[in-house]
């Protein structure tokens, strides 16, 4: 469905935000994890056609997007980082204004997604006085407003309480099924239980990029398990990569993450993706899994 | 309905409700009232709305209605453009722009939706105004009430003022260096040139001219054709004192001569121009241009500058780290007043220029150049200063600061006085050698200006409703040049007296009184 061929995006500065990218994505849901500053949000940019690549192209069902973005943006939802409201406006003025703007004339279609993200008992009332988690899913629908076939998700679970992030991961694994959702987070799980397919981001580069369970098996043998002393564990957790610690009253039960045994005593234990993507962005030099 | 006329009205009818809820257009609403009010004053007091050699118009519709739309076009394009340009940088503000520039809408709809929203803002707003007149007509009882009158009246000298407007902030708007407080700067010069090229013109020239065809303010049609109803070249319009004595003359109300028709129409439509213009400056909230033009704020032609002249100051701005580290309220008073500074080196620099042009400039120079100058200066250094934490969102860590709490008033008063300290202390000193009066004048001035930042900054949230109001203020001043001792604020002339340096004192504790009160209002909220 999407096809990235060797794109870049260098700014005026002459940093690069995205360099010498590739990927094929089919259908799916994507995960895409990177550390902040890794190029997630640039690379989310120019896939939803805001911003051109220096270099590249760009394919959505064999379109060039930069020579016709139109054909992208009619089947295209798209959630930013950080989104904002217009304070003034209702919910439902506020998605019958996103569907005017995608064409959407159904106005069923505008109750029907305030219903998705909960927000029906409030489509009246001014947005200034919606919680962060109420203005997250109001920017939810409208991403989903047009029945888009590519969704683009910049930290969507942001400010969402538990119970809203599993509804709306719920949303997503669903449209998952037939389209592509390209889901960008730091919250690891979120894209654990949904995400189809991983795409690991390191400086502007693909670190990693795979199914999680052939990401997951590249770090078989890598996460190490050990009980040290309070004393000994301060000594070590600056020099090692920690994906976890629990104190119990034998000692600090730690999951480390190294390419060989860290310390002595340690055993290897089955990675998660939290060590997973540990290990990529730490010790692996592989493009791809 | 075609889908572009779908997605341009969806942006008109957004930005209509967006407008219409803020509690800005109610103020706006209510000052009208006061305007209308202001402008139409009672002839039994000696003072009247429009006059012809000193001779009254008796207040009937044709009369208020041309004299009020005309004083409506010059003040509402001045005030309009600041009222409007804020529809581009709200979409990127919210980022909602990101999905727009996502969405099928093509730049020219959504360039057109953002100029008719304009146009239509502005155009209820002059509705609301010409209500308020009419108000004042049934009021003051002279004539009886026409309502088509008022209508013809605002139709045909309004429109191009609306249409400049809305094409002009359009325009800035989509222009990277025009598109902040530069841009707002600029616009003051443009609509003194506009009003000043037409009104010369038609002085000098007469009937239609090259310059009808662009008559935004209607003022050379307006005067052409009073002149040619009333076979007279003396008019006077706004409220001022008349001779009681002559009776009242019966104006007749404006007509569109065969002439003017195409004069009127191109001065209505060229404006669309902008929006043309605009186009190919619209970047399309694209993140690379957006972050080099709003990169926290906008990146305009002055932040270049900032940027260039920067490492210039660095030895200066050490000493920011000595005050940050203690605290206290004088300690954050300097260290706000350097941050000030800081974000802006550009003022540091000019700092130095106004000290080398007090020290060489002539006395007439000094005192009618290089003072209004300074205070232009000092307008756009202090005009963000008690709104900044409220618009980069860090006011609620700035009251978690113990003291500054309880003394946000008095920290933000005592940096825009420290500012104002530092640039007129040299003026200040040189002034009083010469004009002990107009020195006095000049520091009830300098705080006069500092309090109207403050204040009218926290009052309404806004750096511009100061620039607006300050700006205007400026024009009404340089342009009475100094006949008229109470608009000497700040000794520019020295006629200003006693008791009208005593209204400036009394003016300044009411900003500052304004600032307590909006401030308080504000944190209740909070």
């Amino acid at each position: 469905m999407i096809r990235i061929e060797s794109v870049s995006k260098r700014y005026p500065s002459g940093t690069y935000g995205v360099k010498d990218f590739s990927l094929n994505i089919p259908s799916g849901v994507l995960g895409l994890l990177g550390p902040n500053g890794a190029g997630k949000t640039t690379l989310m940019q120019m896939l939803a056609t805001i911003t051109r690549p220096t270099l590249g192209k760009i394919f959505f069902q064999n379109v060039d997007i930069d020579r016709d973005p139109e054909y992208l943006r009619s089947r295209l939802g798209y959630l930013p980082q950080d989104f904002g409201v217009y304070d003034n406006l209702t919910a439902a003025e506020f998605l019958r204004y996103f569907a005017a703007l995608k064409g959407v004339r159904d106005r069923k279609k505008i109750h029907e997604m305030l219903e998705l993200v909960n927000l029906h008992t409030v489509a009246n009332r001014t947005i200034g006085g919606f919680s962060g988690g109420m203005k997250q899913r109001l920017g939810i629908a409208q991403a989903l407003i047009n029945d888009p076939e590519l969704l683009i998700v910049d930290e969507p679970t942001a400010g969402l309480d538990p119970e809203e992030r599993v509804r709306f991961r719920n949303i997503l694994a669903d449209i998952g099924h037939s389209k592509l959702v390209i889901l960008s987070t730091h919250i690891v799980s979120d894209i654990e239980s949904i995400s189809t397919e991983i795409a690991i981001m390191k400086q502007g580069s693909l670190a990693a990029f795979g199914t999680p369970e052939t990401l997951l098996q590249a770090a078989i043998g890598k996460v190490w398990q050990c009980v040290l002393s309070s004393t000994e564990f301060e000594a070590v957790r600056g020099r090692l990569k920690v994906s976890g610690a629990i104190r119990r009253p034998d000692g600090v039960h730690l999951r480390l993450v190294h390419p060989e045994s860290p310390v002595a005593g340690a055993v290897t234990t089955e990675p998660n993706l939290e060590d997973t993507f540990l290990y990529w962005m730490n010790f692996s030099t592989g493009v791809a899994a | 309905m075609t889908a572009g006329f779908h997605r341009v009205s969806a942006i008109i009818a957004a930005d209509f409700r967006i407008r219409f809820r803020r509690a800005s257009t109610a103020v706006i609403f209510v000052l009208l009232c006061i305007a209308a009010y202001l402008w139409i004053p009672d002839p039994s007091t000696g003072r009247a709305l429009l006059q012809m050699n000193d001779q009254r118009a008796l207040y009937n519709s044709p009369a208020l209605a041309m004299a009020t739309a005309s004083l409506c076009s010059i003040l509402l394009g001045f005030i309009g453009y600041y009222m409007v340009s804020n529809s581009i940088g709200r979409d990127t503000r919210t980022r909602t722009g990101f999905i727009i520039a996502s969405t099928t809408v093509r730049n020219s709809e959504y360039l057109a939706g953002i100029f008719l929203g304009n146009a239509i803002f502005l155009s209820v707003v002059i509705f609301g105004f010409m209500l308020s007149c009419m108000a004042m007509q049934l009021i003051r009882g002279e004539g009886s009430l026409n309502v088509f009158s008022f209508f013809w009246h605002y139709s045909i000298l309004l429109p191009p003022m609306v249409f400049f407007v809305s094409g002009v902030a359009v325009l800035f708007e989509s222009i990277r260096w025009l598109s902040g407080r530069f841009g707002d700067l600029v616009y003051f010069f443009v609509w003194m040139f506009t009003l000043a090229v037409v009104a010369i013109s038609s002085e000098k020239m007469g009937g239609v001219n090259i310059t009808s065809y662009i008559d935004t303010f209607s003022f050379a049609f307006m005067l052409d054709q009073v002149k040619a109803i009333t076979h007279s070249d003396s008019l006077s319009i706004g409220s001022s004192s008349y001779d009681q004595k002559l009776p009242p003359f019966v104006f007749g109300g404006l007509k569109v001569p065969l002439v003017w028709l195409l004069p009127r129409i191109t001065s209505t439509i060229y404006p669309v121009v902008f929006v043309f213009a605009a186009l190919f400056f619209f970047s399309r909230f694209n993140p690379v241009k957006v972050k080099a033009s709003h990169g926290g704020f906008r990146r305009n032609l002055l932040s270049r500058l900032n940027s260039l002249i920067r490492p210039l100051t660095v030895p200066l701005f050490a000493l920011s780290a000595r005050f940050s580290a203690r605290p206290g309220l004088v300690n954050a008073i300097l260290n706000d007043a350097l941050l000030t500074l800081q974000s802006y080196p550009l003022t540091v620099i000019l700092f130095f220029g106004f000290l080398a042009a007090t020290l060489i400039s002539s006395r007439t120079g000094f005192q009618s150049q290089v003072l209004p100058a300074l205070f232009v200066v000092l307008a756009m250094s202090l005009a963000g200063l008690a709104v900044r934490e409220r618009r980069q969102g860090t006011m609620a860590m700035i009251q978690s600061v113990p003291f500054l709490k309880p003394n946000f008033i008095w920290w933000k008063l005592g940096t825009a006085m420290f500012i104002v300290l530092i640039f007129i202390t040299a003026p200040l000193i040189r002034l009083a050698m010469f004009d002990l009066s107009a020195a006095l004048s000049f520091l009830i001035g300098s705080v006069f200006v500092a309090t109207c930042a403050v204040g009218l900054g926290i009052a309404s949230s806004n750096p511009k409703t100061f620039m607006v109001l300050f700006l205007l203020f400026l024009y009404v001043v340089l342009n009475d040049n100094g006949h008229t001792p109470g608009f000497d604020f700040a000794g520019w002339y020295g006629v200003a007296t006693p008791f009208v340096q005593v209204i400036y004192m009394a003016l300044s504790a009411g900003m500052t009184a304004l600032a307590w009160l909006s401030f308080r209002y504000q944190n209740e909220k909070f």
